[in-house]
């Protein structure tokens, strides 16, 4: 008996006193290797790209954790890793009470539908050969049985979630705009009623105008599907208005993780006040909430053979002698929470 | 709902059209062609003298020049040149559609295989098409026709053998290129196959250039296969093809040059027209003014 | 040397001494006599398959000497196209300037003769949008620089050119002279950088080159197309300082491109906000962003999210298409204070307050109705 489709449409409510979070995960890891010869030895070298290196993450249902960090930080990657576009390195990863580390075949396709992602740069993700209803039609061909008209139907759903009216189906990508694209990559990845979507930079190539109604979009739909999102962006303004808790990256490491109210109040790391001061800001009232003038100099350094001591060292205008022989320091709680990855900002 | 509004413009193959008709050289390929088609399907119609393009000869008549009864002569067995021009329009349009056909069914799964998967497969199948690429096309299809019996078949057979390689290379280039592309990772994340991948995502974002190549490599399928008739290892006679048209007027040189001169002419014009077609839409597909 | 100039009207607000912009050149020294770009009423079209685009209608632009001009949109607001025809790079055909004139020193840019014309351009530097594929990636990053510098030395002669290549001397000192702009953009180590090639440097790196480059020959406007749009926050931060830097060392007057509103108000003393091809407001940055007169500006401040936390909105609507635009106002499909008279007439630029241009029915009627009762 085939099940109605407004069930799609309720939210995934969970039973009360569920203390387990959506997603959890320990000591993520996510290396890229590969060989690099150097004449005259003939025995290469391996050259490790430490993308993500040991990444602990707990997201609760109904939350919104956003991940922030500039090119190199590994956000995008450790997006990538939890949707299992790529497979993790090392470290384990549970997903609603399982846990889901070296899932594969008929169970890593199930999983698929509960994790989806949206990518960054609407025009790329869509392929410009397929009419806009054979994109949003795709994840239900392969993972539901249903009837071409059930799709079709399905399809003309999700567009009107998305606020896209049915006349754009069989239309190519190139006719959209920047908008509208982002929304039916938006739409596609709602098809089959996932829990936890991963949002890789949803806004960054829109236009002002455009980024505002994505937001309240977004924020619209997790409120009527009680969906849990992992914002992944380097827009700090935008994790303000949006997220709950905020989790700030620098070569692969967490060097920051806190609810959103007290980042902001109160940045401990050096690089997240770095991070707030590079912030355009538009009026003088904004201004104030940005700690004091810091600019950083030298370039981000390269992920590629990351250093043994803090990742940060190099561009740190508050180092101290000890932070260059030390190890890379570990994760600290300043206060309830509130996770830094650096000694100094402990006491 | 006001995201509704879309930009009123002529969509798609409308489009398409009105680029494509800009450009003159262009234009006179494509009409030149679409008379050669025109020709080569209704040559039993309106070909003056019908038979003469398998068996019947006129000796008496050899070598007449053009007049009003024979429009470009007879050849040496008295056969009306015209006529057998547009039967040979036939056999010429006939096997550059094979060949292409066979070479490119052949060489695009190959080429996007090698392309997507990487690793041994992608090695062992672009090396053997490196070794086919080591050999001259013309020389190739010779040799493979001399081996087999020469025939006009055997000859399209030859040089699909040869010519696959060129778009097992291009459907490779153009696959690693938009493998790296996001809609694949998305189609990838999702969940669909590698089948469906290769061909239901790559294969028609890459469709300009391979029609590109398509056209361009009619007009050279062409000449290749006129050159091998010409050197006697393709069509024989009395098969009213092109080539051996030519081989067989040039005894005759240059005194009734009609017999080699409309042969030529008509390979000449062909070859241009494709050429033409292929240039202009290359250049079309190029430019991305929107 | 210091010229009296008369106060600009706008020097109520003291947005010198604000935070953000520690670096910017005192008003005094601003020289209002010799305005040094001023562009008027352009009109441009664009002739498509589809029909002929309408591109900027009466576009009006002042540049004064030394000054960070901001051309704000988002796409398809024109602000492209008005710079791309101010350097004189936008393609006619297709395009077509309409009417408008754009004087510069007097003379009109768009009707001088070749020879001005590339007096002209020796003037303009040009700092491209995207650092990645701006630099050519076969030749170190050395090569390219000396070439422009030679080229520059050789006062735009072929032949001088092409003889510089067989003489040492021309070369060395060009080097010379290339390490020292390298040196001013703040770069370690300018001679082996020189050597590298542009894929071994960063966003960052080669943007600073960009901005070396744009400096040979001593230019005196500064064009810069969203040159950080593809940079890091961090980054970004910078680049824009270093540019507020040189702009103030070498005294350059600036035209600056971006859709970013943060990054404008950080760097510029005016800005133009474009909006489907018309300016639809200017004035200087502090007073405009924080109180904007126009529908438009307001919407476009509106929509960013804050790190104070307020609310934020998008504007309902999309951009017109260019084929098919309203009768009225080109903005009054999605403004919140239209009125009746917006959608039969477009609007005119006023000076509603001083220093404040907006192009609105509503601003201009409250202007009218303020003046009367004065």
């Amino acid at each position: 008996m085939r099940s109605s489709f407004s069930s799609h449409l309720t939210p995934h409510t969970s039973p009360a006193g569920l203390s387990e979070p959506l997603l959890k995960t320990q000591d993520l890891c996510k290396f890229f290797f590969s060989r690099a010869w150097k004449l005259p030895s003939l025995k290469p070298r391996v050259i490790t790209v430490r993308a993500v290196d040991k990444c602990s993450v707990e997201l609760n249902q109904g939350d919104i954790l956003a991940v922030v960090g500039e090119s190199g930080s590994g956000k995008t990657t450790l997006g990538q890793t939890i949707a299992r576009i790529i497979d993790p390195t090392d470290g384990r990863v549970w997903f609603n009470g399982r846990e889901i580390t070296g899932v594969q075949g008929p169970d890593l396709k199930a999983l698929r539908r509960e994790i989806q992602m949206v990518f960054q740069g609407p025009g790329s993700s869509l392929n410009p050969r397929h009419r806009i209803d054979d994109i949003i039609a795709l994840p239900l061909k392969i993972h539901q049985d249903l009837s071409r008209g059930e799709r079709r139907e399905r399809v003309k759903e999700l567009l009107h979630l998305v606020q896209l009216p049915a006349e754009l189906m069989p239309r190519y990508p190139h006719a959209l705009s920047g908008g509208q694209k982002q929304r039916v990559g938006i739409a596609r990845a709602l098809a089959l009623s996932p829990k936890l979507v991963i949002l890789d930079e949803p806004t960054s190539a829109l236009d002002v105008s455009v980024q505002a109604k994505i937001l309240h979009l977004l924020k619209e739909l997790q409120n009527r599907l009680g969906l849990t999102y992992l914002l992944i962006t380097h827009n700090l303004s935008i994790v303000k208005n949006f997220s709950d808790k905020i989790m700030v990256m620098y070569l692969g490491r967490i060097v920051e993780m806190a609810p959103t109210e007290r980042l902001f109040a109160n940045p401990l790391h050096p690089y997240t006040r770095a991070l707030l001061s590079a912030t355009p800001v538009i009026t003088e009232e904004e201004r104030k909430h940005i700690p004091a003038e810091i600019t950083l100099e030298g370039e981000i350094p390269s992920p590629v053979n990351v250093p043994r001591n803090c990742a940060f060292y190099s561009r740190c205008q508050e180092k101290k002698p000890s932070c260059g022989e030390a190890n890379n320091p570990d994760l600290g709680e300043a206060e309830s929470g509130h996770w830094v990855r650096c000694p100094f900002a402990l006491v | 709902m006001n995201e509704a509004a879309l930009p009123k413009r002529k969509e798609g193959l409308a489009r398409s059209w009105v680029r494509f008709r800009k450009n003159p050289l262009s234009m006179a390929g494509l009409v030149f062609l679409a008379l050669i088609t025109l020709a080569a399907l209704l040559a039993p119609w309106i070909a003056p003298y019908p038979q003469d393009a398998s068996l019947g000869v006129h000796f008496d008549k050899a070598l007449s020049p053009p007049s009003r009864e024979h429009l470009f002569g007879t050849d040496e067995a008295g056969r009306d040149i015209f006529s057998r021009l547009l039967f040979g329009a036939r056999l010429s349009l006939m096997l550059a559609v094979i060949v292409l056909g066979i070479s490119f069914s052949i060489g695009v799964p190959l080429g996007i295989i090698a392309g997507y998967y990487g690793g041994a497969v992608d090695e062992i199948i672009m090396r053997v098409t490196d070794v086919f690429s080591s050999i001259p096309a013309l020389v190739m299809a010779m040799a493979v026709c001399v081996l087999l019996r020469p025939s006009l078949e055997n000859s399209m057979i030859a040089i699909a053998l040869v010519w696959w390689r060129s778009f097992c290379r291009l459907a490779y280039g153009e696959t690693l290129s938009l493998k790296q592309e996001d809609f694949v990772t998305v189609s990838r994340a999702l969940g669909s196959s590698s089948p469906y991948i290769m061909f239901r995502e790559i294969l028609p974002n890459m469709t300009s250039s391979l029609l590109v190549k398509l056209t361009l490599d009619a007009g050279y399928a062409i000449l290749v296969g006129t050159s091998i008739s010409y050197l006697g290892a393709g069509a024989s006679p009395p098969t009213p093809e092109w080539g051996i048209m030519v081989a067989e007027g040039r005894h005759s040189l240059p005194g009734s040059w009609w017999a080699s001169l409309f042969p030529g002419l008509a390979i000449f014009l062909t070859v241009l027209s494709f050429n033409l077609i292929g240039d202009g839409l290359r250049d079309f597909f190029d430019v991305k003014v929107e | 040397m210091r010229s009296k100039a008369r106060s600009l009207p706008w020097d109520a607000v003291s947005f010198h001494s604000s935070p953000l912009t520690p670096h910017r050149i005192p008003r005094s020294e601003i020289n209002l006599k010799e305005l040094f770009l001023r562009a008027r009423d352009i009109t441009v079209h664009f002739h498509t398959l589809d029909g002929t685009l309408r591109v900027l209608k009466r576009a009006s632009l002042d540049v004064y000497p030394g000054e960070v001009v901001g051309i704000v949109g988002e796409t398809g607001s024109g602000k492209s196209v008005m710079a791309k025809l101010i350097l004189g790079i936008l393609p006619i055909p297709p395009g077509e300037v309409v009417s408008g004139q754009i004087l510069f020193r007097g003379k009109d840019l768009l009707r001088m003769s070749p020879r001005d014309r590339q007096s002209f351009k020796g003037k303009v530097a040009y700092i491209p949008q995207d650092p990645m594929t701006s630099l050519n990636p076969v030749f170190p990053v050395g090569t390219m620089l000396v070439d422009a510098i030679v080229w520059k030395q050789c006062r735009q002669s072929l032949f001088r050119y092409l003889a510089s290549r067989r003489f040492g001397p021309a070369r060395r000192r060009a080097r010379r002279v290339a390490a020292g702009l390298l040196d001013k953009v703040h770069i370690p180590d300018p001679e082996s950088l020189l050597r590298r090639y542009p894929l071994q440097l960063s966003g960052g790196m080669r943007q600073r080159v960009l901005l070396a480059a744009a400096l040979i020959g001593k230019p005196e406007l500064l064009v810069a197309d969203e040159p950080t749009t593809a940079l890091d926050v961090t980054i970004q931060k910078r680049i824009l300082q270093l540019i507020q830097e040189k702009v103030r060392e070498e005294k350059l007057s600036s035209l600056y491109i971006t859709h970013d509103l943060g990054v404008a108000r950080a760097l510029c003393d005016r800005i133009y906000v474009m909006y489907a091809g018309t300016v639809m407001e200017s004035g200087p940055a502090g007073a405009m962003l924080e109180n904007p007169l126009h529908p438009y500006t307001l919407g476009l401040i509106r929509s960013i999210p804050k790190l104070t936390g307020e609310r934020f909105d998008g504007i309902p609507g999309q951009i017109p298409d260019y084929l098919n635009l309203p009768r009225g106002c080109r903005f009054y499909p999605r403004c919140g204070m239209k009125l009746e008279k917006c959608t039969l007439e477009e609007p005119e630029m006023r000076e509603v307050e001083p220093g404040r241009f907006v192009t609105c029915h509503r601003a201009s009627l409250k202007a009218e109705s303020r003046e009367q009762r004065a």
